[in-house]
């Protein structure tokens, strides 16, 4: 990629300035194209933006790019801002065969925004006003290209949230959340993504605007909103949504118990949501999480299985629910830690996630890789998902540790992470033994009645166990829709599976 | 993580103008992978060393800091933009960020190059420059209290400027300079409107190892007009206004110096009104998007900032908003989208002058 850059004839190497570069033809003609688009301020080809572009937090780009190697970088990046100019760039696009990257915070962990042949970038952070709160109906209409930080913050001053808090808050947008179905700590009662919009506004592969119907039940065919709800971009770029929101509570409450094993935490767990109690907030942890997180950064002094829930809502409500779980915890057996320990996770539950706490910042090799599945073979999936890591990956030493965090009244999910802190110094072995781990955790997740991912998506990472998994289930109708909906693949091409295999390499 | 609040990055909506951007960048010329070029360094010197990222950060990583350091680098190695390049050399020559046709020196009434005064006004380049009015507002508060005091009649940067775009030793050569003025002044207090200015002498001087003598008392305006008032030096006419005020917390005053209190306890003073407390405020108050120096090297996105800021003080309803930095004024006033909605822009220094009784 050139640029065209205006400096001083008498700038020179030798003076350890910069080296003149031609510019790039046909760079330059997308450019103009693009701006007569959205305007000049809107398109981006600087090398500096694209590198930032190329890198979301998924292990694999991470690693490329400090390794030095290269890895796909999208052409140019735009920043539209309404959804007239999304068609139209869409429109140009697909004229030119261009592929289309929709993206957003761009902190997906699945390389699902990675411009993997090229393209166009876009980036939908400028379409970010709240447009109505609607306080008779709670809801509220929004660009999707909002920080889910600025929406909740707009929210809570009026007095109400929307109860999505994932750990990326302050990085992420609603579109992202949306287009991979993303679940934040509440989930446990306010749900997944799919559970809190109204309604979407969509612009298909060709141009065309398709705007679901104003509410999500219905008995008006089949709810098309559904199919842009987890498809990551692939099937056409989300511009505006009308999702619930809810009152700010008037309580949250919170209880904390150290149990002696796994089972009896999940078994206390399923008792809470079967009997329909309704916790916002259930997390539990195995022995090695419970080191790692609680102890280590939270200041938690006992070893154990730690069980955090949490209630809010009403006072009387939320006291009602609280005593029926305080009971059912007080049965396992376990050590009650009162509510302290919950209360500091909550005022600093973010601090998991970033330097020095986080992976993130180790030359590790990790990777997180959630799974949900019924009650039935939830716990049997962790230890064979466990033995999986420690056992197929010993000569690494390679750690699994996991926490259960979104529960439901049929099943859970939980959140294993697992860690390499020597990988092999060869970097081809090095994504070998990564796409091994992946492997050896999603088949083990499968092949008990799991399921491939939870809430980070499928991006690049998991797509090649699409067809495996789906392929009577439904791999050929998705196929079939991406194909009408998209028949150039331009739209985020790649990704859920619906390519070739793709691993990278080096 | 900061990007939420990042002020640059609200502006233009890149990656690139986020700490994590800069962080990215830089690790990879870090590690050799890349190298600078004309693209990094231009990004580097679009943040506005607010401190806003720190201040939110999780566990407080220096961001606008490691921003600092890699100006540095930049400036070490001979790279920087043109016009950054040149404002540096301004400075040097002239001891002021603006162009000759802009260095004031101060009205001949007020002149008074006093030795041996108790207090010592600095007011600083962008003041002297740009905001006439603050200064004749500062020595009027002065004269009311009848003080004994004076100015410097040639006063060179603090150096600020020079330390945030990476020329650390040209500003620490700078910062000496004043120092040996100052010192030769020996006054008791040394008092200054600039936050800029007052977060050097209080703060940055000690870092960059220049000493300032010991026993040298250092406010900013509004801790001293607060003194004054305490002391009964002068008293306040309320006068009755339909206006809702707000105040906005400068970074350098605010943020850096945690200075938050006396500046809101001046406003309800002079206004006998509760303010209006800006949603973001305090330690989380965004930037104007002036920086030191940042609306002279980058004007277009400085005053984004600004417009940014303002779209939210019209939010809550404020039309003045007091202010205790000059440049955050000069940001203020320059936005297009205030002045369309007659928000008024003042300096608590001057919201104070014209309530003197």
């Amino acid at each position: 990629m050139g640029r065209s850059i205006q400096r001083p004839i008498n700038d020179s190497k030798e003076r350890g300035v910069l080296v003149l570069k031609k510019t790039n033809y046909k760079v330059e003609l997308l450019k103009h194209e693009l701006i007569d688009i959205v305007g000049k301020k809107n398109v981006v080809v600087d090398q500096s933006e694209r590198d930032c572009q190329s890198v979301d937090v998924w292990w694999i780009t991470r690693y490329c790019m400090f390794k030095g190697n290269k890895f796909p970088r999208p052409d140019a990046i735009v920043f539209p801002e309404d959804k007239e100019q999304v068609v139209k760039i869409v429109k140009y696009c697909n004229e030119h065969n261009l592929p289309v990257i929709p993206r957003g915070g761009g902190a997906n962990d699945s390389g699902g925004v990675t411009a993997l042949n090229g393209g166009i970038v876009v980036d939908t952070k400028k379409m970010d006003k709240i447009i109505e709160i609607n306080e008779k109906s709670l809801t509220v209409r929004v660009q999707t290209g909002i920080l889910q930080k600025h929406l909740e913050e707009q929210l809570n001053r009026r007095g109400y949230t929307m109860n999505h808090l994932p750990a990326s808050i302050n990085t992420s947008t609603l579109g992202g959340f949306i287009s991979n179905n993303g679940t934040g700590i509440l989930s446990s009662k306010y749900g997944k993504l799919i559970d809190m919009v109204h309604q979407l506004e969509v612009v298909l592969p060709d141009g065309q605007v398709f705007k679901s119907l104003p509410v999500n039940h219905h008995s008006t065919g089949p709810d098309y909103s559904k199919l842009f709800i987890g498809a990551e971009g692939t099937f056409g770029i989300i511009t505006e949504a009308l999702c619930k929101i809810y009152l700010l509570p008037e309580k949250r409450s919170f209880m904390t118990f150290l149990l002696p094993n796994l089972k009896e935490g999940l078994e206390a767990g399923r008792k809470i949501m079967t009997l329909g109690l309704n916790p916002s907030i259930m997390r539990f942890y195995d022995k090695r999480d419970t080191n790692h997180i609680l102890k280590n950064q939270y200041g938690l002094k006992d070893e154990g299985y730690f069980f955090m829930a949490g209630f809010d809502g009403v006072k009387k409500v939320v006291d009602a629910q609280s005593e029926v779980a305080y009971q059912i915890f007080k049965d396992t057996g376990g050590k009650d830690l009162s509510d302290e320990q919950a209360w500091e996770w909550w005022n600093n539950r973010l601090k998991s996630y970033y330097p020095p706490l986080d992976y993130i910042c180790e030359p590790w090799l990790t990777a997180v890789m959630d799974t949900a599945a019924s009650y039935e073979d939830i716990e049997k999936i962790y230890w064979e998902m466990k033995s999986a890591v420690e056992e197929g990956f010993k000569e690494y030493d390679a750690l699994f540790h996991a926490h259960f965090s979104h529960w439901y009244n049929w099943g859970n999910s939980f959140y294993p992470t697992f860690v390499i802190k020597n990988p092999p110094e060869d970097e081809k072995k090095a994504l070998e033994v990564y796409h091994n781990m992946i492997d050896a955790c999603v088949r083990t997740s499968i092949e008990n009645g799991g399921i491939i991912n939870e809430h980070h998506g499928i991006g690049l990472r998991c797509g090649r166990f699409m067809k495996e998994v789906y392929k009577d289930n439904g791999y050929d109708i998705a196929k079939k829709i991406k194909h009408i909906l998209d028949p150039k693949n331009i739209m985020n091409p790649g990704k859920l599976g619906f390519d070739e295999v793709v691993k990278i390499d080096l | 993580m900061c990007r939420h609040a990042c002020p640059t990055f609200l502006a233009t909506k890149m990656d690139s103008h986020t700490p994590r951007g800069y962080a990215l960048l830089m690790s990879r010329i870090d590690e050799n992978i890349t190298e600078w070029n004309d693209d990094i360094v231009e990004k580097l010197y679009q943040c506005s060393i607010c401190g806003l990222c720190a201040e939110l950060c999780e566990f407080h990583w220096q961001e606008d800091e490691m921003v600092r350091a890699g100006r540095e680098e930049v400036v070490k190695k001979s790279i920087e933009p043109v016009r950054v390049k040149e404002l540096a050399r301004n400075i040097k020559e002239t001891g002021t960020i603006y162009r000759k046709e802009k260095n004031n020196s101060i009205p001949e009434k007020i002149a008074v190059e006093k030795q041996g005064a108790d207090v010592l006004y600095f007011a600083g380049c962008s003041t002297r420059a740009e905001h006439p009015e603050i200064l004749k507002a500062m020595t009027k508060i002065l004269d009311s209290a009848n003080l004994d005091w004076g100015m410097l009649e040639k006063e060179n940067c603090c150096g600020m400027s020079l330390y945030e775009m990476g020329y650390t030793e040209d500003a620490r050569k700078l910062a000496e300079q004043l120092s040996n003025k100052i010192e030769e002044y020996n006054p008791e207090i040394l008092v200054t409107n600039c936050a800029h200015c007052y977060r050097s002498f209080a703060e940055k001087y000690k870092d960059l190892g220049v000493e300032l003598p010991d026993n040298l008392k250092i406010m900013h305006s509004t801790e001293f007009i607060g003194k004054l008032i305490e002391e009964g030096k002068f008293s306040l006419n309320i006068k009755e206004t339909d206006a809702n005020f707000c105040y906005h917390d400068p970074c350098q005053l605010g943020r850096k110096m945690r200075i938050f209190e006396m500046p809101r306890e001046l406003i309800k003073k002079a206004t006998g009104k509760a303010l209006i407390e800006l949603f973001h405020n305090k330690e989380e108050a965004e930037c104007c998007g002036a920086g030191t120096v940042r609306f002279i090297i980058d004007p277009k996105v400085s005053i984004q900032v600004a417009d940014d800021r303002i779209k939210r003080i019209i939010e809550e309803k404020a039309d003045v908003v007091i202010t205790a930095c000059q440049n955050c004024k000069r940001n203020f006033t320059k936005s297009e989208i205030a002045s369309q909605n007659n928000i008024k822009i003042m300096d608590v220094v001057e919201l104070i002058a014209d309530r003197l009784l």
